[in-house]
Order: structure tokens, then C-alpha cells, then sequence
């Protein structure tokens, strides 16, 4: 399992423009989950997360949601403006605001496919 | 005894609980809360068993008011059995319910076997599977849970005769008396129960995952584990079908193209498919009450006879014709969330709304909002952030809602008696304003609200879940909209009647013998309260009849044009020629100065006054119980009507200032 260093938030992830070539040949592209929470991530809407997360609802969430690690999830697209982030993980479409996209963190090599 | 039905949302819970019931399903209000739980009469059953189905859950630990009701239903309410439904294709995700379920009841001293006997695993979406299920371990997961688990025969088939109508309807197969099922359970440390959340643990998804794979026979670890679903064999079909869809329903530019389509279709849905409804709707009840009229031994001038055909067959009548907009309304609604695209738009319009306090869990509750306020106050209650509830219950009055179109109509074709063509233009700009009020209005109370209480526009989430494509079942879409239109006739039908009373009281006494009705109205209270008032329309280019036309349109706001029409001495059976009528007056009439009343001045006042103002009791007596604040309500009543009036007299000042009369 990677460690946090090699991992990115699934917001700054669905930017990375490896990821979006893939998304534009294949129609989705893969991502394995390492973890939920706030250590990690880097941008700027983690800052806002931190906030949000004195109830833990949307890490709560997210987990039931089945962001857990190992997790391998598909990033299929995104609405105008970059929000949502559409995504499918354990057997379902989800959508996610961005900020509740950088609280997940995935592993940095699933783009090797 | 009472079996509660509890699962996922999308599980196809209530489907099973409409198979399980019929057709004669009511919803109740749970004790002390305004959220409803849908309880029926299992078919067949004697002595009774009610079905209770509860709020869809993603956890036991609940998010939303909505999930709260379930675990306290689980908690708090009496139960003998509870059926958890979990749909087959989610098992991966759902069955962590079951266990959260068991180690919570295990806290309250209940033991294993007395779970075994209480609790029944109900597989659904079994059809969804290649090969409809047979190839299931159902065996290895009965074991690993400790439970019954039972797959729900497909739709086309009779429950009947399956295990699941069996142990629904008696349990003769044990023989058992250390815990009678049909009774009642009992906890035995029922203190834990009253503390709530902290009784059921967290969700275990890893273990659900490990019992997925056990059920389709994989082994634990192998590649299906890790790859969250997608080369599962089990849901290939459905969900292959839904990620084709997807690519046009999703996608960054074509998904807002079919979110308007979409859109679009249904609003012309309920303003033209149900128009010819309305119309029969509101000739039954013109009829009625002419009959009543007619009746040989009915004296039709007696205070009482009037007072039933006028004040309450009219009442009801202005009810029952919006029966047919809102039934199509939730016609369009219930399909659309039947086949999986409503969350769909609801998070295409996320981005937007969230700027605004709002998010894509207001859709639509603020979409409803265009037929009738009540509905969509009640629907706001999936929305599980406080601000975003809050935000939309204050913005929902704005909405342009149906009973505020027979006075556009009205007015427009007094602006424009030649020109349709510009009335529909200028139709179309009130619902727009509509539309910039709403969110001017959710913007400046979420800002309100934010500084109140800094960090709650941050805690609002979105997070949904997307249910896969389903073609949508009619029987289901049908029964669902019928529901919940008698659902909103309940709610709102007998405050209306009495409102309708009371106004028809106040407009007819205590001159109600006199023989010119045009007098007896000018000198009934409430006609006296316009006199009173008419300072205050006076700015509006109004005056005592424009006030007294305001004030009964707090009965319901399409009142308005009756009113008009009895001040007016406008009496006709066929509404065209009445509207034609009355414009014929309105142009005529002057005030005490001798000035036209009515001039395109006064009346751009009136419609933008209409666009703004809560003029609903019904509205602001469920926004008093929605909010839980009488405040809320209070505040949101006047602000409303109070830059509605001050909009209204700039308007017609502006107007006049720069030479339209």
C-alpha cells in the first residue's frame, strides 16, 4: 500500500494532465484509494475541509460512501466548471464537490495502466 | 405487530413494502417530528401486521433528519421483526448495515438467537444479475451472518408462496417460546436506547466486501476485491448500461444540454398536459354548488346555504384545481427518480446553487416549488445540511408556483389585450424574476446565516450517490405520485377550506342581507380593513379594492381574480367571458379622484408585487413547522411582502416619472 508521501488528493489528481489524457482515450480512468481524511493533502480547499470536518460528517460520509483504502475506483468525468467530480467506487456512481474530492486521497501510479 | 422495513436508499425498499402491502399504504407522521414514515397493512394478514417503511440509510450512524428517523423508529418505536433490504448488485456496501445492526441490538441485550428469529436479510435486484441469482451462495452468507436470507422473487412473479411472505406472515416454522416474534421486542437495557446514535457502531466495509465475494463466490483477494466492482460479472449488464448512458447524462457539455431537455419537458408538462384537467376539475365544482343552489328545499339566500357554496365548495374548489399540476408534477418527479436520472440533475445544478448557500440536494425540492410551496417545503427534507434546508425553505415562497398564473394571466391580458405574443414574452421574464428573487433571497440569508454561525456554508455536502439507469415501472411511478398528492391534499386541503371560510365571512358580513353585492362587500370587514389600508395601496396606484384583493389573496393567491370579479359586479359561469368582462370594468374604473384605478403603471406594480410576496397562509404554516421556528417563518413573511410593496411602488413611481401613466 502507498504510503501518504506518494499520494495525491483525488481533486488534484483529476487535474493531472497524464490523468486527463487517459480519461480522453479510454472514457475513464482508474484510481486506487489510500485513504480519507485530511493528511496528505495539499490544496487549497483541504484548508476549507478542515473547517467542515468539526462533525467528521463528509469523512463519515465518504467512507460509507466506500472511499476506504484499497478501494479501486474509476474517475469518469466532471460537471462544467471542474464540479462535480463524477467517479465510480464499490459498485456505484458517485458524485463529489471538490472539496470532498480532496479529502480522498489515492494512490499517485494508478495512471500506469 | 409491526415489521419495519429498513435499508439503503435505492435498495428497493419500497417497492418491496408496496409488493408486501398493496395498494392501501398511508403515511404517518413519526411522534414529535414532521418527517413521515409509510405504514400499511401487510396483504392478507390476520390478525393485522403493519409494514413500516422507514427513511433510506447509508448508515446507522444517520446524517440527514430524514436517517435519523430511521435508527430512532429502530430505537424508539415498538417493532416485532425488521427486514433489511439489500440490493444485490450493492451488496459490497449494503450488507455493512447488518452488522451495524446486530452489534448495536447486541449492546441492547438482545441475544444472537433472538436476532436470528427478529431479523431477515431481504436480497433484492435480483433480475439485475446475468443470471437472475440462481448461481448466489446464499448458504455461505446465511452461515457467515447468522440470519435468514431470502432473494426476492422478480416483480412479474407473486410474493406470494415465497419464504419471505412465509416468515412475513407467521413464523409457525419455530416453535419456539423463549421470545415470541409476534409480540413486541423489549431491550433490556432500554436507558441506551433513549441515548441514541452512540448505540450502533461504525460502518465495516471491509467486511461486507469479504461477504460480497463469499455470496458470488469469489475468493478473498482475488482480483475482484480490489477492483471495487467494475469486472464483476454479477452487475455487468445493468451497470454497463448505465455507464453507456452516462458518457451522454455526464458529460461536461452534453449533460447540461439533456439536464434543460429534460427540464424543459416537464414544466411543459404541468402548465399544458394539465390544463384540460383543471378545467374539468373546476366545472365539477361550479356545477356542485349550482346544484346545491337548485335543490327545491334549500333557500339559496340563507347565510348557511351560501356559506356551503360559496365558502366551501369554493374553498375546495380552489384546491382541487391544482390537484391535476401537482399530481403531474410528482408524475414527472417520482419517473424520473424511478429511472435514476433526478440525482443526476440534482448535481449538475450543484455548482451553482452551492455559491448561494443552496446545493444539488435543493433541486428539487426548489423545482417543486413551481407547482405549490407546501410540497416542496416538505420535500426539503432529504436536505441533510442545516444551512441548505434553511436556505431553501426561505427561497421556496419565490418559486413562481401555479396559483399565482390565473393572475399573471389576468394582468397580462390587461397589459397586452393584442399582443399574446409579448404576454408570453413578459410570462416568461416573471419566472425568471422568480428565479433571480430565489436566489437573491437564498444568497443574503445563507450570508446571514454564515456570519451567525462561521463555518456552516463549508459543512454543506454534496456526496451522492448516483443509482444505476432502470427503466421506470409505471404501476410504482403511478402509486408513488398518487401518494404523495393525497399526501399534500391532506396536509393543506382543510386549512384552506377554513381560510376560505373565513375570508368568505369576512366578505360578506355584516351586511350580508343587502341586495347590491357590490355594497355588501365595500361595507363587510373586510372591505372596511381595505378602507383602512388604503394609504398604503394608495403608492401602488391602488386603492381600497386593490387592497381588499391583496388581502383575500392570503386565502390562496388566484382569490385575486374572484375577488375582483365580485367588486366588479362581474358575475359569469364561463371563465373567458368573465375575464373578459372584468377587463372591461378594470379599465373603467376610477378612484375617489376620478383617475383610472387600473393603468399600465398600477398594474407592472401589481405583477411584480404577485412575483415577490408571500401571500400564502397554507406557505407560511408549513414553513413555521418545517423551520421549527415561528420566527423564521415570521421573518420570511414579512421581508417578503415588505420589498415585495416597496419593489411594487418603485416600479409604478419609476413608471409614472418617466411618463407611462
Amino acid at each position: 500500500m502507498a504510503n501518504s508521501e506518494e499520494s495525491i488528493s483525488l481533486e488534484n489528481w483529476v487535474q493531472a494532465p497524464d490523468v486527463r489524457k487517459a480519461l480522453r482515450a479510454d472514457g475513464h480512468v482508474e484510481f486506487v484509494v489510500v485513504g480519507v481524511g485530511l493528511s496528505g493533502a495539499k490544496s487549497e480547499s483541504a484548508m476549507e475541509s478542515a473547517i467542515e470536518d468539526a462533525t467528521g460528517a463528509t469523512q463519515g460520509r465518504l467512507q460509507d460512501l466506500g472511499f476506504i483504502p484499497g478501494a479501486v475506483g474509476r474517475f469518469i468525468s466532471q460537471a462544467p466548471f471542474g464540479e462535480p467530480i463524477y467517479a465510480e467506487i464499490s459498485e456505484t456512481t458517485v458524485a463529489l464537490r471538490r472539496t470532498e474530492a480532496a479529502l480522498v486521497h489515492v494512490s499517485n501510479v494508478a495512471v500506469a495502466k | 405487530m409491526s415489521i419495519l422495513l429498513v435499508g439503503s436508499p435505492n435498495s428497493g425498499k419500497t417497492t418491496l413494502f408496496n409488493r408486501l402491502t398493496g395498494l392501501g399504504a398511508k403515511t404517518v407522521n413519526y411522534p414529535g417530528s414532521t418527517v413521515d414514515l409509510l405504514v400499511g397493512r401487510v396483504a392478507k394478514s390476520d390478525p393485522v401486521i403493519e409494514a413500516v417503511d422507514t427513511p433510506g440509510i447509508y448508515s446507522l450512524h444517520p446524517r440527514s433528519p430524514d436517517e435519523r428517523i430511521t435508527e430512532r423508529s429502530i430505537l424508539e418505536r415498538p417493532w416485532a421483526r425488521i427486514v433489511v433490504v439489500v440490493d444485490v448488485t450493492q451488496m459490497g456496501r449494503q450488507l455493512a448495515i447488518v452488522r451495524q445492526l446486530k452489534q448495536g441490538l447486541e449492546k441492547l441485550g438482545v441475544s444472537s438467537e433472538e436476532f436470528r428469529d427478529r431479523v431477515l436479510v431481504a436480497l433484492t435486484m435480483g433480475d439485475l444479475l446475468s443470471d437472475g441469482g440462481k448461481s448466489l451462495r446464499l448458504e455461505s452468507l446465511k452461515e457467515e451472518l447468522g440470519l435468514r436470507v431470502i432473494l426476492v422473487p422478480h416483480r412479474d412473479h407473486d410474493l406470494e408462496n415465497s419464504e419471505l411472505w412465509s416468515w412475513v406472515h407467521d413464523d409457525k416454522a419455530r416453535n419456539d417460546t423463549r421470545h415470541d416474534t409476534r409480540k413486541d421486542i423489549r431491550w433490556e437495557k432500554p436507558e441506551l436506547a433513549k441515548a441514541g446514535s452512540s448505540v450502533f457502531p461504525p460502518l465495516e466495509l471491509k467486511e461486507s466486501k469479504r461477504l460480497k465475494d463469499l455470496v458470488f463466490g469469489f475468493s478473498s483477494g482475488s482480483p475482484s476485491e480490489v477492483s471495487g466492482g467494475s469486472s464483476d460479472s454479477s452487475s455487468n449488464r445493468s451497470r454497463e448500461v448505465t455507464r453507456k448512458l452516462d458518457r451522454f447524462s455526464l458529460h461536461p457539455i452534453l449533460g447540461p444540454v439533456v439536464f434543460v431537455l429534460v427540464m424543459a419537458f416537464v414544466f411543459s408538462m404541468i402548465f399544458w398536459a394539465a390544463q384540460p384537467l383543471m378545467e374539468i376539475f373546476e366545472s365539477a365544482f361550479s356545477w356542485a354548488s349550482e346544484t346545491v343552489l337548485e335543490l327545491s328545499f334549500v333557500n339559496p339566500d340563507h347565510p348557511l346555504t351560501r356559506l356551503f357554496t360559496d365558502g366551501i365548495i369554493a374553498g375546495g374548489g380552489a384546491v382541487a384545481v391544482f390537484i391535476p399540476q401537482i399530481f403531474i408534477l410528482f408524475l414527472g418527479l417520482v419517473f424520473l427518480e424511478d429511472s435514476g436520472y433526478l440525482s443526476r440533475a440534482a448535481t449538475i445544478v450543484d455548482q451553482p446553487l452551492k455559491k448561494v448557500g443552496l446545493g444539488g440536494r435543493s433541486f428539487v425540492p426548489l423545482l417543486s416549488g413551481f407547482a405549490c410551496a407546501v410540497p416542496a417545503m416538505l420535500a426539503s427534507r432529504a436536505i441533510n445540511s442545516r444551512l441548505e434546508r434553511m436556505t431553501a425553505l426561505f427561497a421556496i415562497p419565490l418559486m413562481s408556483c401555479s396559483a399565482r398564473l390565473p393572475v399573471y394571466a389576468l394582468l397580462l391580458a390587461f397589459l397586452f389585450p393584442t399582443s399574446p405574443g409579448i404576454a408570453g414574452l413578459v410570462l416568461t421574464a416573471l419566472y425568471f424574476g422568480s428565479v433571480v428573487s430565489g436566489v437573491v433571497a437564498a444568497g443574503v440569508l445563507s450570508r446571514m446565516m454564515e456570519k451567525r454561525e462561521p463555518g456552516l456554508m463549508a459543512r454543506s455536502f454534496l456526496a451522492l450517490e448516483l443509482p444505476i439507469y432502470r427503466r421506470p415501472r409505471a404501476r410504482h411511478v403511478f402509486f408513488q405520485a398518487w401518494l404523495r398528492t393525497k399526501s399534500y391534499v391532506k396536509r393543506t386541503g382543510p386549512l384552506i377550506v377554513l381560510l376560505s371560510i373565513l375570508i368568505w365571512g369576512g366578505t360578506n358580513f355584516p351586511h350580508f342581507y343587502s341586495q347590491d353585492p357590490a355594497d355588501r362587500l365595500e361595507h363587510s370587514y373586510a372591505g372596511r380593513l381595505g378602507h383602512y389600508l388604503s394609504p398604503v395601496f394608495e403608492p401602488m396606484g391602488g386603492d381600497w379594492r386593490t387592497g381588499l384583493g391583496l388581502i383575500s389573496a392570503f386565502a390562496a393567491r388566484e382569490v385575486f381574480v374572484s375577488t375582483m370579479a365580485v367588486i366588479f359586479h362581474v358575475t359569469d359561469e364561463d371563465e373567458s367571458k368573465l375575464q373578459a368582462g372584468l377587463l372591461g370594468e378594470m379599465r373603467e374604473a376610477r378612484n375617489k379622484e376620478g383617475a383610472l384605478l387600473f393603468t399600465p403603471a398600477s398594474v407592472a406594480g401589481l405583477l411584480v408585487f404577485f412575483v415577490i410576496a408571500m401571500q400564502c397562509l397554507s406557505t407560511f404554516a408549513v414553513a413555521t413547522k418545517e423551520s421549527g421556528s415561528l420566527k423564521f417563518a415570521i421573518g420570511q413573511l414579512v421581508a417578503f411582502n415588505l420589498v415585495a410593496y416597496f419593489l411594487s411602488v418603485s416600479v409604478v413611481q419609476g413608471l409614472r416619472a418617466i411618463g407611462i401613466p
